[in-house]
C-alpha cells in the first residue's frame, strides 16, 4: 500500500488511472454544486442548470489542478530522494571511509612519527582534494605556521611551497587565520576572487580554485588548522561539516595526547640527568677524598685526615638522603607507604630542623627565625613529620637569595596546627605554583636552576601532609615573598590510622 | 675570589692557592697556574689539593662568571671547568674563552656530572681539549693536566 502511494501514478496506472481522477473530480464538483446551489436562485430550471454546470466546471477544474499539484509534489518528493540517496549514500560512504582512513593512520602512527603528513594524505586522497597543508599554532607567538604540505603527484607545489615557507598567519588573516577566527570549517569556492587568500596566484597556476579549512582542536583549545585545495570542493553541507568537525576533534585529541607524552618524556629525561648529576656529585667527593686519604706517599696531618673524612661522611649522608627520597617516592606511588603513629611534639621537631638549616642560612647571609606559639602535641609519624618540616625549611633556605629572610612559625588554630614557612625575595608565578608539587618539577627561573636537587622535596612534603589528613598550600606575592602553609589535624588517625593514610595517598 | 669554605683547613688551602697566587705570580718558579671552577665546594677543594700536590698554582672560582673573569685577568696555563655552574655554564665560559683573542689558546679540561652524551660532543665542539666525567680519579685528573701542560 505504502509502495503504490510512493510510486509516481502515471508510470504504472495506464488509461484508467488517468481518467479516474477526472471522473472523481466531476462527481465531487456535482455534489458541491448541489450543496452550493441549494438556495432557489435563480428560480428557473434552466438558470439553475447552467449555474450547476458552471459551478461544477469551476470546482472540477480547481480540484483537478489541486490534485495534480499534490501529485506532482508527491512525485517530486518521491523521485528526488531516490536520485539523491545514491549521491548521498556515496558521500556518506566517502565520509565514513575518510574518517576510517584517518583513524587508521592515527592508530598506526609510531611514537616518534609525525602523524600529520599521513592524515593529510589519507584525507586528500579519499576526498579527491589535491593539496593539503597543516598549520600548527605557535602558542607563544600566537601565529599559525605551516608544518606540512601534502600534494598529489600531478600537482607542482614548488611555487606554493616557496611562498608558504616562513609564512605565518595571525588570527583572522588568510584562510588558516580565518578558520582560527571562526573556529569552524570554512570553504572558499574561488580563492582567486577571495580577499582572504593571500597566496592565490601560485595556487591558481596549478588550477586550484577551491579551498576548505578545518580547525584542529582539543577541548576548546586550537592546536592547528588543516587547509585543502582542489579544483572544486563541494559546498559545506551539514554532512561535510559534521565530518570535518569529527576529524577536528579526533586529530586534536591525538595531537594533545602526543604533546602530553612528549612533555612526560622530557620530564623523565631531565629527571634522569638530574638524578645522575645528584648521584655523581657526592660520589666524586667520596671517591676523590678517599683516594687522597689512601695515597701511599701522601704526608697528611691528623687535621687533614679528619677533614677529608668529614667530607666523605657529609657526602655519604647526601647520597643516602637521595636514595631515601627516591625510595620514598616509589613507595608512595605504589601505595605502599604507611605511617607509624605516635604523639609528636611539632615544636621540638621544628626547632631541630631550624637548627640543622642554620649553618646553610648563615653561609648565605640569611636570617632564619622560628616563632612558636602554644602548640599541643599531635598524633602523627614523627620521622615523616620531621622530614616534612626539614624539606620545607631547607627548601626555603636553598631558594632564598642572599640577605633575605626565612621565617618559620607554628600556631594552633582550632583542632589544627598550622605551620608557615615564608621566604622573602622569592616570587613564584601562579602557573608555576600549581606545578610545584609535581614529581620532578623544578622551577624554571635561572636562580632556581642553580639550586641542587631533583625536584622531589615538595612532592614528598605533600604526600606526608596528605597521609596525615592535612593540607598544604603555597602562596606567593612580589611584596611578601613565598609562603608554604601546612595544616595538620591534632587527631587525624583516631580510627584506622595506616589504612587511612594509604587511602589518602592513593587518592 | 677564593671559594667560600666552611672549615679552617679548606679556607687555608684555598687561600694558599687562590689569594697568595698574586704574590707568587712573579716568583712562581715556573709553577704552572691552573684555574679550577666548580660550584661544589668539596670538589673544588679536592681538585685544588691534588693539583697543588702535582706542583701547580691554583686559582679557584665558584661560578662561570667568576671563572671567565679570572681567566681574562690571570691568564692561567690551564682552566679546569665544571660544566654545570651558576651564572655561566662551563661550556659557555669555554665558548667565550675561544672567542677572545687574548686567551683563545688556553687549554681547557671540562668536568661533567651529566649523562647526556651530547654534552660531551657539545663541549668538544666548543673547543675543549679534554673531557672528564664525574666521579673522576684525582690522580687521573692530575695526570691529564700535566699532559696538557706538555
Amino acid at each position: 500500500m505504502g509502495d503504490s502511494h510512493l510510486n509516481p501514478p502515471g508510470n504504472k496506472k495506464g488509461l484508467l488511472g488517468r481518467v479516474a481522477p477526472y471522473a472523481g473530480v466531476a462527481l465531487l464538483g456535482y455534489v458541491a454544486a448541489i450543496v452550493i446551489g441549494a438556495p432557489d436562485y435563480p428560480s428557473s430550471e434552466l438558470g439553475r442548470g447552467i449555474l450547476w454546470v458552471a459551478v461544477c466546471c469551476i470546482i472540477g477544474y480547481m480540484t483537478q489542478s489541486l490534485v495534480q499539484r499534490v501529485r506532482d509534489q508527491a512525485a517530486e518528493s518521491d523521485e528526488q530522494p531516490t536520485a539523491l540517496s545514491n549521491t548521498e549514500r556515496r558521500q556518506a560512504e566517502q565520509y565514513f571511509e575518510a574518517q576510517h582512513d584517518v583513524t587508521s593512520v592515527l592508530a598506526e602512527t609510531g611514537p616518534n612519527e609525525d602523524a600529520m603528513p599521513k592524515v593529510l594524505q589519507a584525507l586528500g586522497e579519499r576526498m579527491g582534494w589535491e593539496v593539503g597543508e597543516y598549520w600548527s599554532l605557535d602558542e607563544h607567538a600566537q601565529v599559525l605556521r605551516c608544518e606540512e604540505i601534502w600534494h598529489l603527484e600531478s600537482i607542482d607545489v614548488t611555487e606554493l611551497e616557496a611562498t608558504t615557507e616562513g609564512l605565518t598567519f595571525e588570527r583572522g588573516v588568510g584562510i588558516p587565520g580565518q578558520v582560527w577566527k571562526q573556529g569552524k570549517p570554512v570553504r572558499i569556492e574561488n580563492i582567486v576572487e577571495s580577499a582572504q587568500f593571500l597566496r592565490s596566484s601560485p595556487a591558481a597556476r596549478q588550477g586550484l580554485r577551491a579551498a576548505i579549512g578545518v580547525p584542529i582542536r582539543s577541548e576548546a583549545r586550537l592546536m592547528g588548522v588543516m587547509v585543502f585545495f582542489s579544483r572544486e570542493i563541494r559546498a559545506l553541507d551539514a554532512a561535510l561539516t559534521e565530518m570535518m568537525e569529527a576529524l577536528s576533534t579526533q586529530v586534536g585529541q591525538f595531537l594533545e595526547r602526543r604533546r602530553i607524552q612528549g612533555e612526560a618524556e622530557r620530564t623523565k629525561d631531565e629527571f634522569f640527568s638530574l638524578v645522575s648529576h645528584e648521584f655523581r656529585t657526592p660520589l666524586t667527593s667520596i671517591t676523590g677524598y678517599v683516594e687522597l686519604l689512601t695515597e701511599r706517599d701522601a704526608e697528611l696531618t691528623a687535621e687533614e685526615r679528619a677533614h677529608f673524612l668529614s667530607v666523605v661522611k657529609r657526602n655519604s649522608k647526601r647520597l643516602r638522603r637521595l636514595v631515601d627520597d627516591l625510595l620514598f617516592i616509589s613507595k608512595v606511588q605504589a601505595g605502599k607507604f604507611s605511617l607509624t603513629l605516635k604523639e609528636v611534639n611539632l615544636r621540638e621537631l621544628a626547632a631541630q630542623c631550624v637548627e640543622a638549616a642554620t649553618p646553610h642560612a648563615e653561609k648565605n647571609s640569611l636570617q632564619l627565625a622560628l616563632e612558636v606559639g602554644e602548640v599541643p602535641p599531635i598524633v602523627g609519624d614523627p620521622d615523616r613529620l620531621g622530614q616534612l618540616l626539614d624539606n620545607l625549611i631547607s627548601n626555603a633556605v636553598k631558594y632564598t637569595p642572599e640577605g633575605e629572610r626565612v621565617d618559620v612559625s607554628l600556631s594552633n588554630v582550632g583542632d589544627r596546627v598550622v605551620a608557615k614557612i615564608t621566604n622573602t625575595g622569592v616570587y613564584v608565578p601562579l602557573e608555576e605554583r600549581e606545578r610545584l608539587f609535581e614529581r620532578f618539577y623544578r622551577r624554571s627561573d635561572t636562580t632556581a636552576q642553580e639550586v641542587q636537587g631533583v625536584g622531589l622535596g615538595l612532592t614528598i612534603a605533600q604526600s606526608i601532609v596528605l597521609a596525615h589528613h592535612g593540607r598544604i598550600e603555597v602562596d606567593s606575592s612580589r611584596e611578601v615573598g613565598t609562603t608554604f602553609r601546612v595544616e595538620l589535624p591534632l587527631h587525624s588517625h583516631a580510627g584506622s590510622p595506616s589504612s587511612g593514610a594509604r587511602e589518602e595517598i592513593a587518592a | 675570589m677564593s671559594a667560600k669554605t666552611s672549615t679552617g683547613y679548606a679556607a687555608e688551602e684555598v687561600s694558599r692557592s687562590g689569594e697568595t697566587v698574586s704574590k707568587l705570580e712573579t716568583d712562581r718558579n715556573g709553577r704552572p697556574l691552573v684555574l679550577v671552577a666548580d660550584d661544589e665546594e668539596d670538589i673544588l677543594i679536592l681538585v685544588s689539593i691534588r693539583l697543588d700536590r702535582a706542583g701547580c698554582e691554583v686559582v679557584t672560582a665558584t661560578n662561570g662568571k667568576q671563572a671567565l673573569d679570572l681567566i681574562l685577568e690571570r691568564r692561567p696555563d690551564i682552566a679546569v671547568l665544571d660544566v654545570r655552574m651558576p651564572k655561566l655554564t662551563g661550556i659557555e665560559v669555554l665558548r667565550q674563552v675561544r672567542a677572545s683573542a687574548a686567551v683563545r689558546d688556553t687549554p681547557v679540561l671540562l668536568l661533567s656530572a651529566g649523562v647526556q652524551e651530547e654534552s660531551i660532543s657539545q663541549g668538544l665542539e666548543a673547543g675543549a681539549n679534554e673531557y672528564m666525567k664525574k666521579p673522576f680519579s684525582p690522580d687521573e685528573l692530575a695526570a691529564r693536566v700535566e699532559a696538557m701542560l706538555g
